[in-house]
């Protein structure tokens, strides 16, 4: 049976470094595996790195690093149903309060700050949040999973905002600044690009860029007058 | 005939959990080695499937590790943990009535290989 040399073994564990394989765990894992491969496989005759080249190629389909990134998956997809459930739960209370906070308003009856303040803190805080992770996890790009993750964080200043605005807390101004420089700066880029990065959306974002041009154009004129 | 991904994907976590349940610890490519003799290579356990699906099992708490160095190398053997041998038989339950179910479907006889 063909013996490794030490040179080898670190040649080996170099590559899977640099072929995106971060987890120490993992690391070692494959190279123990590649290296019983090849010490079954090679002969003396044979060039090392030709065979290595060729077994580590059957580990993959496109890079080694999606074993890590199917390692993290299947490992934290338990994680995921956890924090869609806790999702879930938490907007179905946060619109339970709200729900209650517009009756106990409507009748003037006492409580209704605490209804209201309830649900905006339970959806802002903890709802939105969620669900922008969540629904990033599901996204494949980079610039996919921006999309979500600054629509929940604009969707959670603009519950506060109003929240704000309706108690007339101090810092209302900084909060709609905030909100609106939230959606201004990070949530219409990042979407119009993750949208042109994709060509069935193109004409998406085309009909969005023409709406929301036109909508502005609108308020300014009613604005002017 | 190897049988296709698609249609044993489901099964990787049932197929390390009964393996480590009838063998005390194994490692890695011992794993691979040994479904590929038990299914006569008809079901073939890439790399890239058993790693992930070994992760997984150790972060649900279902398998526990120790680990072997072998000169520069490090070689991590995995045993079922008791939680893992409880899940073991009720994952091997849960295929045999699936099988059960999808030959009453099927309407076929079953021949072993």
């Amino acid at each position: 049976m063909y013996r490794l040399t030490d040179a080898q073994i670190d040649y080996i564990l170099d590559d899977i470094r640099r072929g995106g394989i971060e987890l120490e765990d993992l690391q070692y894992n494959l190279l123990d595996h590649i290296c019983c491969i090849l010490e079954r496989d090679l002969k003396e005759t044979d060039d090392f790195e030709v065979v290595y080249r060729r077994t580590i190629r059957q580990f993959y389909e496109r890079e080694l690093c999606e074993i890590e990134e199917q390692a993290i998956h299947l490992s934290t997809i338990k994680n995921h149903y956890t924090m869609k459930k806790i999702m879930l739960a938490s907007g179905a209370i946060s619109a339970a309060a709200f729900i209650t906070g517009c009756i106990f308003k409507i009748f003037q009856l006492p409580g209704t700050i605490a209804f209201l303040f309830a649900g905006a803190a339970l959806m802002s805080l903890v709802f939105l949040p969620l669900m922008g992770i969540a629904r990033a996890s599901e996204l494949g790009t980079r610039a996919e999973k921006v999309v979500p993750l600054t629509a929940a964080l604009t969707g959670s200043l603009f519950i506060l905002s109003v929240l704000f605005a309706i108690e007339q807390w101090q810092g209302r101004t900084a909060m709609w600044l905030l909100t609106v420089g939230s959606a201004l700066l990070l949530l219409a880029p990042g979407y119009l690009y993750a949208g042109w990065q994709r060509q069935d959306r193109q004409a998406t974002v085309l009909n969005t860029i023409v709406l929301v041009g036109f909508a502005s154009a609108l308020f300014f004129m009613i604005r002017i007058h | 005939m190897i049988f296709p991904p698609e249609l044993i994907k489901g099964t990787f976590k049932t197929i390390v959990l009964k393996l480590l349940a009838d063998n005390k610890k194994m490692y890695g490519y011992e794993i691979t080695q040994r479904v590929k003799e038990l299914t006569l290579e008809r079901i073939q356990m890439t790399e890239g499937t058993l790693y992930p699906t070994l992760h997984a099992l150790e972060s649900e708490g279902l398998v526990t590790t120790e680990t072997e160095y072998i000169g520069k190398r490090v070689r991590k053997y995995y045993s079922l943990s008791p939680s893992g041998k409880a899940k073991s038989k009720e994952k091997v339950k849960e295929f045999a009535e699936f099988v059960a179910t999808m030959q009453l479907l099927l309407d076929t006889n079953l021949k072993p290989i």
